[in-house]
């Protein structure tokens, strides 16, 4: 096995050159380690771009959030906790595993590892995000996350191709309050059952102006609930008979795409969940 | 007293912060092979064929065993001492599995990494049998055994006789109990030296039985005793883990054939997997009780699934019908119990052998009477808990001054549970969402093998030749701090600091054959064997000092680690004064011996409360408040108790809440941490301990009890009983996790 | 590969497999056992070592991820004997017992006191989320961290 540890994305490029199918990226190595000691995968080139500095990076600007490849949860969470637009990614950060997975997991790894319990999935559906890939001859490319996740454990990731940072466009969300809330195995530490992400911008009113929820670890890939975006516009967060709506049709949306076996806790669970979500949206109006 | 009732840290408390202490698997010897083991892919077969080529191609590789090339001599992993009369059941690699996980090879080689490796290229071939993953499929006559009846064994047992049903209010409560694992944070491991020129086998293992696993390697190798030693290591938990034989003796007989030191280290999958577990548990409790909530009869229908190999379940199901004696009157008991077999995982030891499960079916029996009854809880069990100068009625021995009156009345008051209850019924009216409930767990449980069998301890005391104490016992510290309490009661009696005694741990070259540390029987005997030691050794002091010095025996006493005279102030001669003239001028060390007889067996109980909300919109428990109540007699180190007990809490509101063990369709079990969600920081409250010590016994050491076992007693009970009194349910399969509440409450909504 | 990197201080260069963990280094190479291996897969914690002064898993970090970083085991805490802050609360506060979640459980606290010098109890208990403790109900743990962070805090006061 070779190790290729790049110090600028030209090198990089130049390193993914060499791929062949059986080459591999590794972030954090958090999902890595565990897949490749159960033989899942056993690289010819391993490839580290931890030595790249703009990698490490998570940066807000005015037309787009850009988390870099190698930013942890932990980093990413500290820069968004303040940013109501992208506060959802930052929720969905803060609880992902426990604060050693924390400190090592990527967005990015998250995405390819493209697990449908994966947290980043439905915040990264939620914005419309775009991974941004590096290949082999330099050039980059942005690819929507709904194209690049293609199934449970599947990317459309081609060998000598790598993801270098997710990024979003801050347009849409200007002016938005978002939250994610996901429900585990047990309180803290444990992989998302089901996990649902919300932006939402409020009118002069106070009512919704506009709505998106996202719903991950349900389906293979996260499903947006545009009925229940429809239901929401024009009313209030404080709306008690919008929240019993909301979490009809959410429960709804998790029946018909749940599996059987964890069909009846998961949809029955769409209660709790619909009502965190919404509390911590009004705890942030 | 000076020492006992002092808190203090286990006695390797500074080299475990450090991360200098070394357990089995920090273990390198010169030349050592390193074991990966091969299990069994199927539920339940024959093996057909090994094919080792690819594994022995390996570079680094020394042997591959399987069942083709090595003995078919058997053993049974339960037997820990001669008078036992088991059957061997288990071939070190079999060539008929029983369960995943099951043993089929090994491979020895250079490193880890080399072993793990070729051990994926040992290729088995398998005939597939049908199997069974548990008591639907054995009770339905599928034959997971061959040449066994699906219920491999049942007991029944009637003590009284059968009342009159006049009058008398039945109350029938069925419980099931999933699979455990004991999660100790430290696999199993062992590493064996082997010495072939003296045709000599050192096995360094944490394990709660030195000796017990001495007799059994040692009858399967056909080595004389004396030629197999058995070193107990720093053991990272056991909760009854490490107390039956699976390692052993594959890695002895691999280091017997290579003739060099062998190491194998269980990975989490195997631990959870190919050790041992608590096994499935179903039970029917039928009481009856007169309308002010007395106790009449007591009926218990248990099913217990033995897994793969029986090994410990016969004695286990046996165990049970003695429990509900240690806490409550019972005046007509009537108990059947079976034992069925599976290709699942082999049940064996755990955490209070049954008592556990026991105190689960008793306490929710208890708290549905106390609901059919309209009489509160903690009453109805007031009104039937044993008292102090009772007997267990089951084994006739008498129960002393056992408290658990004074533990329920002591914690109903310290809890608040009155004022709780008014409370979360307040709470629970206004809240759409959150519902609270208290519970009371209450539980007995022993300190010792009596009268199963006579227990005894043998303690060896000497002083060296600067005064400090060495002392020979058979001990395995869990990590649970015995090595402190023993070095505690001796120093106490001896009037000296507690560093200043050494005591080693078992090793079968050096300390006395024991039982081994389990039962709960490690204070109560073993420290009584201990106090003796060191009275005789007090004694043989003070004898040496009078012969010596000539001066009157009476006169004499010890204080402050010298000898002192009543008669003359200006006599101090110190320990190490004597035991150097003793050498010079006697020509003998000053040393002394104890064996200590026990006969007795008193009640020892514990009543935990727990107060809990449970989200009935996403079906969690947070247990806000907790209490756990021991009837323990004088505690030797009460920190270490406290940190015992609420470690049991942390299990015990696991087994209520979260932990379980399933069996896939295709006889896979959970092999992963990831899915058997234990306790961790975040979801506990601040576990108060209430230590009530007025229930001294009469041979333990200064007065006192048990306290590993019977800590876990009442945790589960209690938690079950809030989460059913938040609910109004009555809830019969743990654990109470996410998915069993929001059933319920689908339930409830749709009928 | 060639790797370069830091453990405890100490400078080294290690011929090591690219996907060699972080935890076979330290155990076999470098002999440091105060690392423990509980579950090989982030769920335990005993394996946590700090990296770059963060908590991580042993376990889970592999030689690739390692060029020019600074390891931090519990045998960097302690020297000759002499245990620092932390380790002597959790002897004195009797948050012991059989010690095998100790060293990891210690870094995770010393990688929370070195960046909150007064962690609130809730802070703690989160900080210490991913190592399991089975012997105890975590209470004496979770007092062994504030008394270190008091102590700490004291320390720091009397230099002033």
């Amino acid at each position: 096995m070779r190790c290729l540890m790049p110090r600028t994305l030209e090198e990089m490029a130049d390193a993914l050159s060499g791929f062949t199918e059986k080459s591999k990226v590794i972030a954090g190595g958090t999902d890595y380690v565990i897949q490749a000691r159960r033989g899942k995968f056993d690289p010819d080139i391993l490839l580290y771009p931890g030595m790249i500095p703009a990698l490490h990076k998570v940066r807000r600007g005015e037309r787009e959030l850009r988390v870099g490849a190698m930013a942890t949860m932990q980093e990413i969470s500290r820069a968004l906790e303040g940013d109501p637009a992208f506060r959802a990614i930052a929720d969905a950060a803060s609880d992902v595993g426990s604060p050693q997975i924390r400190n090592k997991a990527t967005m990015a790894g998250n995405l390819c590892n493209a697990s449908p319990a994966g947290d980043m999935l439905p915040v990264s559906w939620l914005y419309d995000a775009e991974v941004e890939l590096l290949c082999a001859d330099g050039s980059i490319c942005l690819v929507p996350v709904s194209e690049f996740i293609v199934g449970p454990q599947k990317t459309a990731l081609k060998p000598g191709q790598a993801v270098i940072s997710v990024v979003m466009n801050c347009g849409p969300w200007d002016g938005f309050i978002s939250a994610f809330k996901k429900i585990g195995s047990r309180e803290r530490v444990s992989i998302s059952r089901e996990g649902m992400a919300a932006c939402v911008r409020l009118g002069k009113d106070g009512a919704i102006a506009q709505a998106r929820l996202t719903l991950g670890a349900v389906a293979s890939t996260p499903l947006r609930i545009p009925e229940a975006e429809v239901l929401m516009e024009g009313r209030h967060l404080e709306d008690g008979e919008l929240l019993a709506d909301v979490t009809k049709v959410v429960a709804r949306t998790i029946h018909d795409h749940c599996r059987p076996a964890n069909r009846q806790y998961k949809t029955e669970a769409a209660r709790g969940l619909t009502a965190d979500l919404f509390t911590l949206l009004r705890e942030r109006i | 007293m000076k020492l006992i009732g002092k808190d203090k840290p286990i006695h390797d408390a500074r080299g475990k912060a450090a991360g200098f202490v070394k357990y089995a698997g920090d273990v390198t010897l010169p030349n050592m092979a390193y074991i990966a083991l091969v299990h069994s892919t199927i539920p339940h077969g024959c093996v057909k064929e090994v094919r080792t080529e690819r594994a022995l191609g390996v570079p680094g590789v020394y042997g591959v065993f399987h069942c083709f090339n090595t003995t078919a001599r058997t053993y049974n992993r339960y037997r820990s001492n001669f008078a036992q009369n088991l059957p061997g059941e288990e071939r070190v690699f079999t060539d008929y599995v029983r369960f995943v996980g099951d043993r089929v090879a090994a491979v020895a080689a250079c490193d880890q990494e080399t072993a793990d490796k070729a051990a994926r290229l040992v290729e088995v071939t398998y005939e597939e049998l049908p199997f069974s993953i548990g008591f639907d499929d054995t009770l339905s006559g599928r034959n997971c055994l061959a040449g066994e009846r699906p219920v491999r064994d049942e007991f029944f047992t009637e003590i009284g006789t059968q009342p009159d049903d006049d009058g008398l209010i039945e109350v029938t409560t069925v419980s099931e109990m999933p699979r455990l694992h004991h999660a100790t944070m430290e696999p199993h491991a062992c590493v064996v030296d082997c010495d072939p020129y003296q045709q000599q086998l050192t096995v360094y293992s944490p394990n709660q039985a030195v000796h017990g696993i001495r007799l059994v390697l040692a009858d399967f190798l056909e080595m004389p005793y004396h030629r197999v030693r058995v070193v107990k290591t720093t053991m990272g938990g056991s909760f009854g883990a490490k107390q039956e034989w699976f390692l052993e003796p594959a890695a002895a007989l691999i280091a017997k054939t290579l003739g060099r030191p062998v190491k194998l280290v269980y990975s989490r999958e195997e631990a959870m997997v190919c050790s041992v577990v608590r096994g499935a548990m179903r039970g029917e409790v039928r009481s009856k009780f007169k309308p002010d909530g007395t106790l009449i009869s007591l009926s218990m229908d248990v099913l217990l699934d033995a897994g793969a190999y029986i090994g410990n379940a016969a004695d286990y199901i046996r165990a049970l019908s003695g429990k509900p004696f240690r806490c409550y009157r019972i005046p007509y008991f009537r108990f059947c119990g079976r034992v069925i077999s599976s290709n699942t995982p082999v049940s064996g030891a755990f955490r209070s052998w049954s008592a556990a499960e026991e105190a689960i079916m008793m306490e929710r029996n208890f708290d549905e009477a106390a609901r059919q009854l309209g009489i509160e809880r903690i009453e109805l069990r007031l009104k039937n808990v044993l008292l102090s100068g009772e007997a267990d009625r089951k084994s006739g021995v008498p129960l002393e001054n056992i408290r658990v009156r004074d533990a329920l009345e002591q914690g109903r008051t310290s809890f608040r549970w009155d004022e709780l209850v008014q409370a979360d019924r307040a709470f629970n009216e206004s809240s759409p969402r959150y519902r609270r409930g208290v519970g009371v767990g209450c539980g007995g449980h022993g300190n010792t093998y009596y009268p199963r069998f006579n227990d005894y301890g043998e303690g060896r005391l000497g002083l060296n030749e600067d005064g400090t104490v060495q002392a020979t016992l058979t001990l395995h510290d869990h990590g649970c701090g015995t090595v402190t309490a023993m070095r505690m009661i001796i120093a106490e009696v001896l009037d000296i600091p507690d560093t200043s005694v050494y005591l080693a741990e078992g090793d079968t070259a050096v300390t006395p054959v024991d039982y081994g540390c389990f039962a709960s029987r490690t204070t109560f005997v073993l420290g009584r064997t201990a106090y003796d030691a060191a009275t005789a050794l007090r004694d043989e002091i003070l004898d040496r000092t009078a012969e010596l010095f000539s001066l009157t025996r009476g006169s004499l006493r010890l204080e402050n680690g010298a000898v002192r005279c009543r008669d003359d102030e200006c006599v101090n001669i110190t320990l190490e004064q004597l035991a150097q003239a003793s050498m010079l001028k006697l020509k003998r060390n000053v040393c002394a011996q104890a064996q200590f007889n026990n006969t007795s067996n008193p009640g020892v109980t514990g009543v935990h409360f727990a107060h809990v909300e449970v989200d009935t919109w996403t079906g969690f428990t947070k247990v806000l408040d907790y209490l756990a109540v021991q009837d323990i007699g004088q505690p030797i180190n009460p920190a270490m108790c406290a940190a015992q007990i609420q470690g049991a809490a942390q299990m015990g509101c696991g087994a209520a809440l979260r932990e379980k063990m399933t069996i896939g369709k295709d006889g896979r079990c959970t092999e992963s941490l990831s899915k058997y969600h234990l306790f961790l920081a975040t979801d506990l409250p601040d576990i108060r301990v209430l230590l009530l010590s007025d229930g001294r016994s009469e041979e333990g050491p200064f007065g006192a009890k048990s306290i590993g076992e019977i800590s876990y007693v009442p945790a589960a009970p209690a938690v079950c009983g809030a989460v059913n009194d938040a609910l109004e349910s009555a809830l019969g399969t743990l654990p109470y996790d996410p998915d069993c509440i929001l059933k319920y409450l689908a339930e409830e909504r749709d009928s | 590969m060639t790797l370069h990197f830091f453990v405890n201080k100490r400078p080294i260069v290690l011929e090591t497999s690219p996907d060699r963990r972080l935890l076979d280094i330290l155990r076999e190479d470098l002999h440091l056992t105060g690392v423990k291996e509980g579950c090989a897969e982030g769920e335990c914690g005993a394996c946590t070592v700090l990296l770059d002064d963060q908590a991580v898993h042993a376990c889970l970090t592999i030689a690739a991820q390692l060029e020019g970083c600074r390891v931090t085991t519990i045998e960097g805490l302690a020297e000759l004997g002499e245990l620092d802050i932390l380790q002597t609360c959790f002897v004195e506060e009797i948050a012991i017992q059989c010690g095998f979640c100790t060293t990891g459980m210690i870094m995770s606290a010393k990688a929370l006191l070195m960046r909150n010098s007064h962690p609130k109890e809730e802070e703690i208990r989160l900080a210490l989320s991913g190592n399991i403790c089975r012997c105890s109900g975590y209470v004496q743990i979770v007092k062994a961290v504030q008394r270190a962070a008091e102590e700490l805090e004291a320390k720091r006061t009397c230099a002033v």
